[in-house]
């Protein structure tokens, strides 16, 4: 599919999952376990690709929510497709059906341009956790000695 | 009154050597009129409670691991922003990731809520794909003010891996206070003890190593005993490794140890055994046998030469080779003059240049420098 500004994108749910909660998104990749996190103007992109939108209606969203012009949201939305395309969190969507977006009305906030970040290696780590001793388990256990040691 | 929060994967009441240091640090950190916070993990039973205080020091367990382990997203999130919250709450002027470990990404998520200068602390030797682009540990590296490492060992894959980093980086040598029991001469025996102290979790640890060592000890020495100071996952496999190896009688395995009956334990060996695989950072145990003024043969691995002099306070040998272990414990046992000499020299060495003001001191200027740049930055 060739993709332009009026393309529409949705999760990829086979390879990832993803919520937006207040501004704050989480995604992670069921692949690899890459977590990834976006807040501000990423997490309103994300929620807005959850809807299946074309790149051109959420860079108009930023545009209005954020106040900033509409140039600067479109090139900063583009990045942050692009990115989420090559991490394959999202896809182009053929015959996507939402209704018209209505934004509602808010006071601007603090524009910081979108940003993808990417924590991978994360399995990784969690499996370098070992557990480690705690004060009460040694408590709890009694030396062993081995058998042919006791005097 | 500088605030520090004070970021550890793993806190009190665990007591492996990062934990115990950690622990230590913050006290000591409290008596210079830090206004110190704790972040943590919520892991052990004991720990499920809400947050506590040790020592006077507010902790805060969060439960990272839980959440990251699960994949939940949603539970990510309300972590972070209950992280969000904390950091706005306390205001810190320094965040120290002290212990970096996947949940840094908690911390990493949060700058925004409240930008404070971070220091992080490499404890680890970590490995070229560990410290690749968009790892976690490489975001918190690069995203600090100042890099701390625990010897030159795990300084120079940092450097490797992103080199702009050695214009802001140094190493603080761990340290630790020596403990109150004097330490004894070691005597001439017939019933040696060779001991050796950690974690039983891996095979990296290289505990199969010490018990091959062994058999070549025993045979010089019939009646010396190898005492295993530690627990974990692969003892019954290091049990049933005695058994094969005909040693099974002559091995101890004490499980793991309190803290505070470590120096008691050197005290009653003859020699300590580092036998490692693992690359660490900064073996704490070589630093409790000089305390304690008793030599150890280990393995070169991490930071190992940095802590003991190879000839002078110690002996140090090849990765992986049991019967180097063997020679340079027998040789140790065979001269106990030699083995003293080297105990004395691992002392002084210990308390003059792994001395725990030092180390105190070390962060406690860190903080500070980082803690005034940040003041003194013009905002962009």
């Amino acid at each position: 599919m060739m993709l332009s500004a009026e393309t529409h994108f949705g999760c990829n749910d086979a390879q990832c999952r993803g919520r937006v909660v207040d501004e704050d998104a989480a995604i992670v990749s069921l692949v690899d376990g890459t977590y990834y996190s976006m807040d501000g103007a990423g997490a309103l992109v994300w929620s807005l690709v959850e809807q299946q939108r074309s790149e051109r209606e959420i860079a108009s969203a930023v545009a209005v929510w954020y106040n900033v012009a509409p140039a600067q949201a479109s090139a900063d939305v583009h990045r942050l497709i692009e990115e989420l395309l090559a991490e394959q969190l999202i896809i182009a969507v053929a015959n996507a059906s939402a209704p018209s977006l209505v934004l509602p009305s808010a006071p601007s906030r603090r524009y910081i341009a979108p940003h993808l970040n990417i924590y991978r290696g994360m399995m990784e780590l969690l499996a370098l956790e070992p557990p480690t001793p705690a004060l009460a388990d040694i408590a709890r256990s009694a030396p062993v000695v081995l058998a042919g040691t006791m005097s | 009154m500088t605030r520090a929060l004070f970021w550890t994967g793993s806190f009190w009441p665990h007591v492996d050597g990062t934990e115990l240091l950690a622990a230590r640090l913050i006290r000591a950190l409290a008596d210079r009129g830090y206004d110190v916070a704790v972040v943590t993990r919520r892991t052990t039973p004991e720990c499920a409670g809400d947050d506590e205080v040790y020592v006077a020091t507010p902790v805060h367990r969060f439960p990272f691991l839980r959440a990251l382990r699960s994949g939940d997203v949603a539970s990510w999130i309300a972590l972070r922003q209950q992280v969000a919250a904390l950091k706005q709450k306390f205001r810190p002027d320094v965040v120290h990731l002290f212990h970096l470990s996947a949940d840094a990404v908690f911390h990493l998520d949060t700058r925004r809520a409240h930008p404070a200068p971070t220091l992080c602390t490499v404890h680890g030797a970590l490995s070229p794909r560990m410290l690749g682009p968009h790892t976690t540990l490489a975001a918190a590296i690069r995203s600090s003010e100042w890099i701390a490492a625990c010897s030159h060992a795990s300084l120079q894959p940092v450097h490797r891996a992103m080199p702009r980093t050695a214009q802001r980086s140094s190493v603080v040598w761990s340290g630790l206070e020596p403990p109150p029991l004097a330490p004894t001469r070691i005597g001439a025996t017939s019933e040696p003890r060779v001991l050796c102290i950690g974690r039983l979790n891996s095979p990296e640890q290289g505990f199969d190593l010490a018990l091959g060592a062994f058999t070549s000890i025993a045979e010089r020495y019939p009646r010396a005993r190898l005492i295993i100071a530690g627990d974990g996952a692969i003892r019954p496999e290091l049990v049933r490794l005695t058994y094969a190896l005909q040693i099974s009688t002559r091995v101890d395995f004490l499980g793991a140890v309190p803290p505070s009956d470590i120096p008691a334990l050197i005290q009653q060996a003859s020699v300590v055994m580092m036998p490692s695989r693992a690359e660490e950072g900064f073996p704490l145990v070589a630093l409790q046998a000089a305390h304690m003024a008793r030599p150890v043969v280990a393995t070169r691995t991490g930071g190992v030469s940095e802590v003991v002099a190879d000839g002078m306070t110690g002996l140090i040998v090849e990765r992986e080779d049991a019967a180097g272990l063997a020679r340079g414990v027998t040789s140790l046992l065979a001269d106990s003059e030699r083995a003293n000499r080297m105990g004395s020299v691992a002392r002084a060495r210990a308390l003059e240049s792994f001395g725990w003001n030092r180390y105190v001191d070390a962060y406690d200027e860190l903080y500070q420098r980082i803690a005034r740049s940040a003041r003194t930055a013009v905002p962009s």
